[in-house]
């Protein structure tokens, strides 16, 4: 019986402890958050530059995805070739990708060769080659890209609402440019985006794995050390004021028509975000219990797939949503979803609807934490929002003081469905 | 005495260390199978049950019916109705879906440790309670029509596939898609449904798997507490007739272009061999067409990509996990004003030279580096592992065998992947394909 009560004190305290999360700085003023994590040799490093295409020069739109492509295509005395070879010796991963607000870069090695991988890490931040062949090849490889997408229904419907429900924010930019802006890009522009976008001001790093504090504290700067300092206000991303209302329809040949909706949201850490959240998931974001999927899905038949979720972006949060249908059934979809948009404004959510999304949000944090990787991620995104890092400790408070008064307060002013604009692509004529 | 002591050091030392996942199993008396990956390092667990049934068991004109069932298998029983067993998992924070492929369907949730017992509960309920309606069946072949118009019919790319596998398969049930054709699955009754439940959704058709925090014990004991009283409904060994394919002889080409089509995109899939024929051969075949075509540091990558610049990109991959034959698909983009018969024929080339002086010690050695690594990062999920047993069991590997995946990588030679490679260049049977 004693060792009964023990172990069940043992076992819950572990799961209070389960992310021991610590920010560290490194001599040359490099800051990251960590996890220790022996269970796995290895080590998960997830790393933003703020800014992405949002810094992209105006007709050289692409450029931040460009310059992250490159990134394992040869640094310092390493060719493109002996680069990647060297990766691969090594058991290094580096994955990229740049979007409308951040450059990310998803680094991953074997413990035992965390040194030489993170001296190459540097060399690919600090003294990216650029050499001529390799431009030419990855401007190849993005105009593909770009031509693909276009030939996709989904992708080609999400740019089309992104081009136009931005008005003339930076944000309304194709994240890869066009076949245009892509052929204008040179080397000195990538260059220049480097020098200005890589410094320490707008860098944020989490790491995770099988490393100990203080050596990673070192290795901050063996990595970090070399980018300049930079200046955080020159990474200011102006908020979205005014976004497009409305339907905009665009006739392709099609079995379907792809719908892409969604209207003005909050900020990540609006103190009504949570709520938006909640009530977020009982519309149209909880797997297979959110009431458009239930309504126009599961009672219906008219989608095989439909969600909405908000985008906490840097310029401010929107509410986005898709689905795909068959022709003909797109106007009673949309008037389904319209209803249910409606519905919750005015009605707002049940008292079991708040349970049953609390309960959801409370349980599903600890499956971030089930991989290095995954825990990186996570520790980026914290920063990003900058919700703080006792904010670990605090989610689940923040969740459960939600009242369902205060929810459906939120409700009235966040669903807003005369505001929704709708990009419509299809068989439409 | 010393000695035997220190042998027997070494010996644990090395099997521990060759081992992939370290997992155990057991079998309940009713037939079920059980495997246990323990990894408690986050309060989660996951529960998989892989049935041994796919599309390659439906019956002509009934295609589509094995992913239709995957769908209804979420539509309640009697004791627990219709988005019970969802809004569980749902409100205590989990996730859960399902897929179904040619050689197998499967189930998974991933919850916090608290609630596994009883989501092993719903998941054994359902083994062999679903209740199913008219409206129910109706309402959700809407659903997949749908999501087979999403999936394939507005994809210029997955049109062009779809008809490559019929090519390739021509008298082989895996020339069908999975989720059926169009006309077949509207007219799929609830009677094909359950006839096709009752069949196949058997305890000893399935493998159930448990990952991350639970320890063998509690697996065992909720395993035989809700799964172990479940019978084998009627006592049917389910007898597979073996197709096979003619040989192709015929040089087969396959072209889709449509008005969305806005980039060219070359594809070839090969017929070949399974690991269930031979692991050492599939191991030998997958580490050859790695250094010759997988990713931006391979052979052709190099000579196509970027020496002569005929393509912006280039790949391929073995798809060797099946029950019967295997799959080699490769895919290139060409550059504009390239000629396709002429990237054909350099393809063609530059496999034939690598054969020869391609596959060198140094990249041979590195491609078994890199199967280490990844067998580490591996360890680094609780959902992979499950997923690669339960693929690999249901075709019909066993768990020894894929827990010794090292031994047999430590026995290929370079030899062996040449011998594989120069197989596969003169593989015959093989479906082209152009988009645009």
């Amino acid at each position: 019986m004693i060792i009964y009560v023990f172990l069940f004190f043992f076992l819950n305290s572990i799961n209070l402890l389960a992310l021991d999360v610590e920010e560290i700085v490194s001599e040359r003023n490099v800051k990251a958050w960590i996890v220790e994590d022996n269970s796995v040799p290895i080590i998960s490093m997830n790393l933003t530059f703020k800014g992405g295409a949002y810094f992209d020069a105006f007709g050289k739109e692409g450029t931040s995805t460009f310059v992250a492509a490159l990134l394992d295509e040869g640094a310092g005395s390493l060719t493109s070739k002996e680069f990647k070879d060297e990766m691969s010796k090594l058991g290094m991963k580096l994955d990229f990708r740049s979007s409308k607000d951040e450059l990310s870069v998803s680094f991953q090695t074997i413990s035992k060769n965390k040194k030489k991988s993170f001296k190459l890490m540097r060399s690919a931040l600090i003294e990216p080659r650029f050499d001529f062949e390799e431009i030419e090849k990855i401007r190849n490889q993005i105009i593909s890209s770009i031509k693909i997408n276009e030939s996709n229904l989904r992708s080609f419907s999400s740019q089309q609402f992104e081009k136009n429900f931005y008005l003339d924010h930076k944000f309304s930019r194709n994240v890869e440019g066009s076949l245009k802006s892509i052929k204008d890009i040179k080397k000195t522009d990538l260059e220049e985006y480097k020098r200005k976008n890589f410094t320490k001001s707008n860098l944020i790093v989490g790491v995770s794995g099988d490393i100990s504090k203080s050596e990673m504290k070192e290795q901050l700067d063996v990595i970090f050390g070399d980018l300049p300092k930079g200046d955080e206000k020159n990474f200011f991303i102006n908020g979205i004021k005014d976004v497009r209302a409305g339907e905009l329809k665009i006739q392709k040949k099609s079995p379907q028509t792809s719908v892409i909706f969604g209207h003005n949201g909050f900020h990540r850490n609006d103190e009504k975000y949570f709520a938006a959240r909640i009530a977020n998931y009982v519309l149209g974001g909880g797997g297979f219990q959110s009431k458009l999927y239930k309504k126009i899905r599961e009672e219906n038949g008219l989608v095989y797939s439909i969600y909405s979720y908000l985008l906490p972006n840097a310029a401010g949060g929107i509410i986005l949503g898709g689905f795909q249908t068959k022709n003909e059934n797109v106007h009673t979809t949309l008037d389904l979803l319209k209803k249910e948009w409606l519905h919750i404004k005015e009605k707002g959510i049940t008292q079991e609807e708040l349970n049953n999304a609390k309960s959801y949000f409370i349980g599903s944090f600890s499956r971030s934490f089930s991989s290095t990787k995954s825990i990186a991620a996570l520790l980026n995104t914290v920063q990003t929002y900058k919700l703080g890092i006792d904010y670990f400790d605090r989610r689940s408070k923040i969740i459960e003081d939600l009242t369902l008064s205060f929810v459906n307060k939120v409700c009235k002013d966040f669903f807003r469905p005369n505001e929704l604009f709708f990009t419509i692509v299809g068989d439409i004529s | 005495m010393k000695l035997i002591f220190f042998f027997l050091i070494f010996f644990s030392f090395t099997s521990l260390k060759s081992k992939l996942f370290d997992a155990k199993q057991f079998k309940l008396k009713n037939g079920l199978q059980v495997i246990v990956i323990e990894n408690s390092r986050a309060p989660v667990v996951s529960q998989m049950i892989w049935y041994n049934v796919g599309s390659i068991d439906e019956k002509f004109g009934k295609s589509g019916l094995a992913h239709f069932l995957e769908h209804l298998m979420f539509k309640g029983t009697k004791k627990y109705p219709s988005g019970y067993y969802s809004k569980y998992i749902s409100k205590n924070g989990g996730t859960e879906n399902a897929f179904t492929s040619f050689d197998y369907t499967a189930y998974y949730q991933i919850v916090p440790t608290e609630h596994l017992e009883k989501i092993v509960e719903l998941e054994a309920d359902r083994m062999t309670n679903l209740t199913l309606t008219d409206e129910q069946v109706e309402t959700e072949k809407k659903v997949i029509l749908e999501e087979r118009y999403q999936r394939i019919d507005s994809k210029p790319s997955a049109i062009l596939d779809e008809s490559i596998r019929k090519s390739l398969f021509p008298n082989h049930t895996y020339g069908t898609p999975i989720i059926g054709w169009e006309h077949e699955i509207k007219a799929l009754t609830i009677d094909d449904v359950r006839k096709f439940y009752n069949d196949y959704y058997n305890p000893k058709n399935a493998i159930l798997i448990f990952s991350g925090d639970v320890s063998l014990k509690k697996a065992k004991e909720y395993s035989e507490k809700y799964f172990g009283k479940i019978k084998v409904k009627n006592q049917i060994n389910i007898n597979r007739i073996k197709l096979n394919d003619p040989i192709l002889r015929t040089n087969i080409r396959i072209n889709y272009d449509d008005e969305n089509v806005k980039q060219k995109i070359w594809k070839r899939s090969f017929k070949t061999s399974s690991y269930k024929e031979s692991i050492k051969n599939g191991i030998a075949l997958d580490l050859g067409l790695k250094i010759l075509t997988g990713g931006s540091t391979s052979i052709l990558y190099r000579e196509l990509v970027e020496k002569k610049k005929l393509v912006s990109s280039i790949g391929g991959y073995y798809q060797g996990m099946s029950r019967d034959k295997a799959t080699v698909n490769f895919y290139a983009i060409p550059n504009e004003n390239v000629e396709i018969s002429n990237l054909e024929k350099q393809i063609y080339e530059i496999m034939k030279k690598s054969v020869v002086n391609g596959i060198t010690e140094d990249r041979f050695i590195l491609q078994k580096k890199k199967y280490e690594h990844e067998s580490i990062y591996l360890r680094d999920s609780i959902f992979q592992p499950a997923q690669i047993i339960g693929e690999a069991l249901s075709i019909g590997i066993a768990l020894e065998e894929i827990e010794s995946w090292d031994e047999f990588l430590n026995e290929i030679t370079i030899e062996d992947v040449k011998n594989e490679l120069k197989k596969f260049i003169k593989n015959n049977n093989y479906v082209t394909g152009l988009l645009g």
